[in-house]
């Protein structure tokens, strides 16, 4: 028997918080960022599983939610396909790009393993501004309608708000669920030392396959959740500022945790609001913030809580040494507990 | 053709430059610096508002470009990278792409979003018969030439230069006879910027520049570092004049709209089936 965690009540909290907060704040405006939060919470939980669990370094991830945004917007927005089937389809147009992808770059590392993808990344970005007959071009797609699935209508910002938060938990629990299976201990193996985890059995293809092809869902997902609660995509918005923000939010978050992506997003999207700065100060502060955790707390703010409330290991965070020093430590403390 | 093939090498040439300090970097500190791009865009509209308030002469413009960006690559190596030193690569390449986020920022808040440019430094043809060249193109490709023998100089003829490839080497080595590691990678990360500087100042009259072009920039460097061969100075050189060129043809004759995804798309095939470029060494996977 496991005793119960500090981080599972927090996990807790927040969730009751979350399912809460509409009844407090009732402006549009708040709720239409709220929104936006969990789309990015969505986004950043995906991205994790390339540049958090597997170590992965990844950039193409915007591209894939383009896929998603752009099946919804294409089938439902203007053929009036049913929402589930142009999801479905949008998954697994992303399920099959992720698969090349992956096919192109499993042998790659580091830095060329960064260009490759982000050379993806941009490719879609510009073939979704060039290509002007199918996608509409730069002017983007309007009037997709929202989301329904016959039975209720998601067409109320509340309704909508539960609906994403509701995607965003079962993200959570799929993660949580991932690290827990020898799937992603074998992940977390390869993430450490590659050669070792090749030597010790490990099929790295399989898992960078695996992470890539994940990942990619989640982000068609949440692209398809852009393009209904918004009712309009434009191509601009799948840019690789974008996914300087996506990764701004994981780190700040904290890479490779499970709640980390959550509120790395909650944090990124919601904090230049609260402190009311301007529109051009915002990327400054992005910036400014990336470079203050990367260099005072690299394992970011649910790698510092969890290492405070005394888990460490698996989930502590980025930082590598911090993990195996995390990893050397509890080991004996587990064999000790479990008689 | 011919037309086309100049100004793709003279494109090249700044990508060259470009690419060539970047490649200093990342010998001298093995940091992958996102920040790069930004550094070539800060130095071009420098440039371009010292123009535009002073009326001075774009050529005017380089020694204060040096002299602006030397301190400010020196600074970052000192207070971004350094505390780094020894992550893993994630870390540095997360660092770097902060400082280009503050960097480009930076840049809007102080001079706004419009795109800026500079008069080409030199008007006019040269005419030699069978074609004719631009001398604002002559001047790239002659200026990157000196540089570029300015750097093999310095790194390979001088005392400083032997110090700077020992730090690069083996810092630790290089620390226990006695060189001063630290001020080694600061110089050479000081230098660097100051090359990147130029290149915005040679890239401003080719295309326009705003805060944002950086990331766009860095790409095309990273595509013609790979593209030579990963860490050499030459192959830096030559992948930058192959991207020029390949990149004015395929805009011109495919289509221009297309010209950057299908510099990718040749950057994804190169990753598949040449990883080390024209002059790279196979490296061991590790």
């Amino acid at each position: 028997m496991r005793r119960p965690r500090p981080t599972v009540f927090l996990g807790i909290l927040m969730v009751a918080g979350a399912i809460a907060a509409p009844l407090v704040l009732t402006s549009g405006y708040v709720m239409g960022l709220l929104h936006l939060a969990l789309v990015y919470a969505l986004l950043t939980s995906g991205f994790n599983f390339t540049q958090g669990l597997s170590g992965r370094t990844s950039l193409g991830h915007v591209g894939f939610w383009a896929i998603g945004a752009y099946a919804t917007a294409l089938l439902t927005g203007l053929r009036g396909w049913p929402p589930l089937l142009s999801m479905a389809a949008g998954v697994l147009a992303a399920m099959l790009f992720a698969f090349i992808l992956a096919a192109l770059t499993n042998a790659l590392q580091a830095f060329y393993l960064a260009l490759a993808t982000l050379a993806f990344g941009q490719i879609v970005q510009i073939v979704a501004i060039n290509w002007t007959e199918m996608t509409r071009g730069s002017g983007g797609v309007a009037g997709i309608p929202a989301v329904g699935f016959g039975f209720i209508d998601f067409d109320s910002p509340t309704r909508q708000y539960y609906l994403l938060l509701t995607l965003v938990l079962l993200g959570v629990l799929f993660t949580r669920r991932f690290v827990a299976t020898k799937f992603g201990r074998d992940a977390f193996a390869m993430r450490q030392s590659e050669v070792a985890a090749e030597s010790l059995g490990i099929r790295t293809r399989r898992i960078k396959s695996v992470t890539l092809t994940i990942s990619a869902v989640y982000a068609s997902i949440a692209g398809s959740m852009y393009a209904h609660v918004y009712g309009y995509i434009s191509p601009d918005v799948f840019s690789f500022t974008t996914m300087l923000l996506i990764l701004a939010m994981l780190v700040v978050g904290g890479q490779g945790t499970v709640w980390g992506p959550v509120v790395g997003a909650a944090v990124v999207a919601l904090l230049p609001e609260a402190l009311r700065v301007g529109d051009r100060y915002w990327l400054l502060l992005y910036g400014i913030g990336l470079f203050l955790v990367m260099l005072k707390m690299p394992v970011g703010i649910a790698g510092l809580t969890n290492k405070f409330l005394g888990r460490g290991g698996h989930e502590s965070g980025s930082d590598l040494e911090a993990q195996l020093a995390g990893e050397r430590q509890e080991t004996p403390e587990q064999e000790a507990a479990t008689p | 053709m011919a037309d086309l093939i100049v100004a793709g090498i003279a494109l090249g040439a700044i990508y060259g430059l470009a690419g060539l300090s970047f490649v200093m970097v990342h010998n001298a500190t093995s940091v992958v610096n996102f920040a790069h791009g930004d550094l070539v865009v800060v130095g071009g509209i420098a440039a371009a508002v010292m123009v535009a308030s002073f009326g001075i002469h774009p050529v005017l413009t380089v020694p204060v470009v040096v002299l602006l960006l030397t301190p400010i690559g020196a600074l970052l190596e000192i207070y971004a990278f350094r505390p780094l030193r020894g992550k893993p690569f994630a870390s540095s390449f997360t660092i770097s792409i902060a400082v280009g986020i503050i960097l480009s920022s930076g840049l809007l808040i102080l001079f706004g979003p419009q795109p800026r440019s500079l008069p080409p430094i030199a008007v006019g043809r040269l005419d030699a018969g069978l074609f004719s060249v631009r001398w604002h193109s002559l001047f790239i490709v002659l200026l990157t030439g000196m540089l570029v023998t300015v750097q093999w100089w310095l790194f390979q003829r001088t005392h400083l230069g032997y110090r700077l490839r020992a730090t690069a080497a083996d810092p630790m080595m290089a620390q226990l006879v006695g060189i001063r590691i630290g001020r080694m990678t600061a110089f050479t990360f000081g230098i660097a910027s100051a090359y990147a500087g130029i290149a915005g100042v040679l890239l401003a009259p080719v295309i326009f520049l705003s805060s944002d072009t950086g990331s766009t920039l860095i790409l095309k460097i990273f595509v013609a570092v790979v593209i030579g061969g990963f860490g050499t100075v030459a192959g830096a050189v030559l992948g930058g004049v192959t991207l020029g060129v390949f990149e004015i043809l395929a805009s011109a004759y495919v289509s221009s709209a297309y010209a950057d995804a299908i510099v990718f798309g040749l950057l994804l095939v190169i990753l598949l089936v040449r990883p080390q470029g024209f002059l790279g060494k196979v490296q061991a996977r590790v």
